[in-house]
């Protein structure tokens, strides 16, 4: 025997030897299978029944459901999708103050609003961890006048704005809890008409349902803001100055703090009358210094209109100084608002 | 006329159906309390023989409020005054109330409607602003159907150099529809308007009456006139105007 066959035999015995220790095929049931055989087709061509087995499966023998064989390639379709049960939104604004409700985690909102004099603002946020929101924001409140009695005042639009907000959920820690929210918003620097102007606000508000169609929101506020511009000064040359007054310059403290609140009450499933009072900045370049930042009440109220779950159609009237009852500068606005789980659909898909 | 024509076009757009409750939300010039159904479209398109046009898309939003969008020819400005003309002032309207019957048994619709212009055009009264808050009721005794309410107007052109400051007046209407002729409606109603001069803003009354003849389920058309202070039978002006009624896609 040469070397070569003498590989060639080691081999087939070494493969029969491991193929001998392989168990027997199982079958349905764990029931063995038959040995193969090729008594299927008699010698002279006919077909042949093969053995009957005792333990095969027949009509008297069905194979149960859960243990009919499968084929391990044949192409397995991707696991449905469980649609988990999300509950309704709290808004983080009722018309165009704040809320004590956060946006659930990586839930995404956006807010986009027009109205009769021209005005158009944007609001989008996104929750995070149930504990806080982040948003930017353009606002179309914050409003100028030359001097005293300037009555053409104008909105200084868009208003860029940053916010964030950290807080507790309604129920959270006790039974009866109010929804609380400690929130900071500030805006990046705006140039307009030679004048840079700024403004801030911290704002701590409680919100709390009382019944299913009722809720209530109250808070506080803290204002900042500032204004760089020539107010009429000049240096030693006798050039014209230009100076920078802020709001906390003034004497009085209380000139910054504002309370406000808001009110909804839902007498329709899908409907809303939503009311709030908030405030804004006014800037009056060519008044005193201790007038050239005020803050000015404004009053909306509206209708809420959930179309689907993910979109609410809002209108309603905003008064932006109800101090003036002043008709002709109330505007008649209308704005749609989205919200999303789609981020927080992906995120749970990593976990 | 483009903005009637878009405002006609959108409505056979968004029209499917048809629905019964009263809904237009004015007799002639003065605001009823009906609001449209959710989702629902009132489409009204006029004309009046000076060919000053009028045109207004009202959307239902939730059973509470409607929102209105359209061109308004009521006021009217005079520069020598011996016949002044109407302008054409781009408005909207925010409406919120309860139906009939929704506060409590036997009370009538009520309403609480804010209007305001948002452009103004054709004439000499530049950035000329319009706007009233209004609180109409209206309720359905048998074949008539009742409106009263008021309403505070301010007005404002030229930088609001010349300025009306709010002024309050009343409003009424009344709709009487025969049970003889149930798809023919007679119209009457007594409002006010700014009347722009160029060194003041006075109110004057404009009192309509005419018919409404509901030619099909959804739409109606009206032939009315109207007249207005200080104006004799001569300048009376005479209108018609197309209404539909139109429900939105389920």
């Amino acid at each position: 025997m040469s070397k070569r066959q003498g590989v060639i035999v080691t081999t087939v015995l070494l493969a029969a030897a491991t193929a001998s220790a392989q168990p027997a095929p199982i079958g349905a049931g764990g029931i063995p299978l038959p040995p193969p055989t090729d008594n299927t087709v008699a010698t002279d061509g006919t077909p042949v029944d093969p053995p009957l087995d005792p333990n095969q499966p027949d009509a008297e023998h069905p194979i149960p459901p859960d243990q009919i064989p499968k084929d391990p390639y044949a192409h397995t379709a991707e696991p449905t999708r469980k649609a988990v049960p999300r509950p309704p939104i709290s808004m983080p604004e009722v018309l165009t103050t704040q809320t004590g409700w956060l946006l659930p985690a990586a839930v995404l909102y956006s807010r986009t609003s027009i109205d009769t004099g021209g005005g158009v603002t944007s609001d989008n946020r996104v929750g995070l961890g149930d504990v806080a929101e982040f948003g930017i924001a353009t606002i179309d409140s914050v409003r100028e006048r030359e001097d005293k009695d300037d009555t053409n005042v104008e909105r200084i639009q868009p208003y860029v704005l940053a916010s964030f907000r950290l807080g507790v959920q309604e129920e959270r820690l006790f039974s009866g809890q109010p929804g609380v929210t400690l929130g900071f918003r500030k805006s990046f620097e705006r140039n307009h008409n030679d004048y840079k102007t700024q403004i801030a606000e911290l704002t701590l508000i409680a919100s709390k349902h009382f019944g299913k169609n009722t809720a209530l929101h109250i808070g506080g506020a803290f204002w900042d803001a500032s204004v760089y511009g020539q107010f009429g000064e000049v240096d030693a040359d006798g050039k014209a100055k230009k100076t920078e007054v802020t709001f906390h310059d003034g004497e009085n403290f209380k000139n910054q703090v504002r309370a406000f609140g808001g009110l909804e009450v839902t007498p329709l499933p899908n409907s809303q009358i939503l009311v709030d009072l908030g405030w804004a900045p006014e800037f009056c370049y060519h008044c005193d210094d201790a007038d050239k930042i005020k803050l000015r009440p404004t009053l909306s109220w509206g209708v809420r209109y959930r179309v689907a779950e993910f979109m609410n159609l809002e209108a309603g009237v905003k008064v932006p100084d109800i101090a003036s009852a002043n008709l002709l500068d109330a505007q008649i606005f209308g704005q749609m608002t989205f919200t999303s789980w789609a981020l927080r659909r992906a995120v749970d898909s990593l976990k | 006329m483009k903005l009637v024509l878009a405002i006609a076009a959108l409505s056979v757009l968004l029209a499917t159906a048809a629905h019964a409750d009263p809904a237009l939300p004015r007799v002639l010039a003065v605001p009823t309390a009906w609001m449209p159904p959710p989702g629902a479209v009132v489409a009204t398109a006029g004309i009046d023989r000076h060919a000053a046009m009028t045109a207004d898309l009202d959307i239902g939003l939730g059973r509470l409020a409607s929102v209105e969008v359209g061109l308004d020819s009521d006021s009217r400005g005079c520069t020598a005054c011996s016949e002044p003309t109407s302008l054409s002032l781009g408005r909207a309207a925010f409406r919120m109330g309860a139906r009939q019957n929704a506060l409590f048994r036997g009370a009538p619709a009520l309403v609480l409607g804010f209007r305001t212009t948002f452009s103004a055009h054709g004439h000499e009264f530049g950035e000329a602003r319009v706007s009233d808050a209004y609180v109409v009721a209206s309720s359905v005794y048998g074949p008539v159907r009742a409106h009263l309410g008021g309403q505070v107007t301010e007005a404002a052109f030229g930088d609001r150099t010349v300025h009306m400051k709010p002024r309050a007046s009343a409003l009424a209407g009344l709709e009487w529809t025969p049970s003889i002729y149930p798809r023919t409606t007679l119209l009457a109603d007594v409002a006010w308007a700014p009347q722009f001069s160029p060194t003041e803003i006075e109110l004057e009354w404009l009192a309509g009456w005419g018919v409404r003849y509901q030619a099909f389920s959804w739409g109606s058309i009206e032939l009315a006139v109207r007249h207005r202070q200080d104006e004799g039978l001569p300048q009376s002006d005479v209108m018609v105007r197309l209404n539909g009624v139109f429900a939105g896609r389920k």
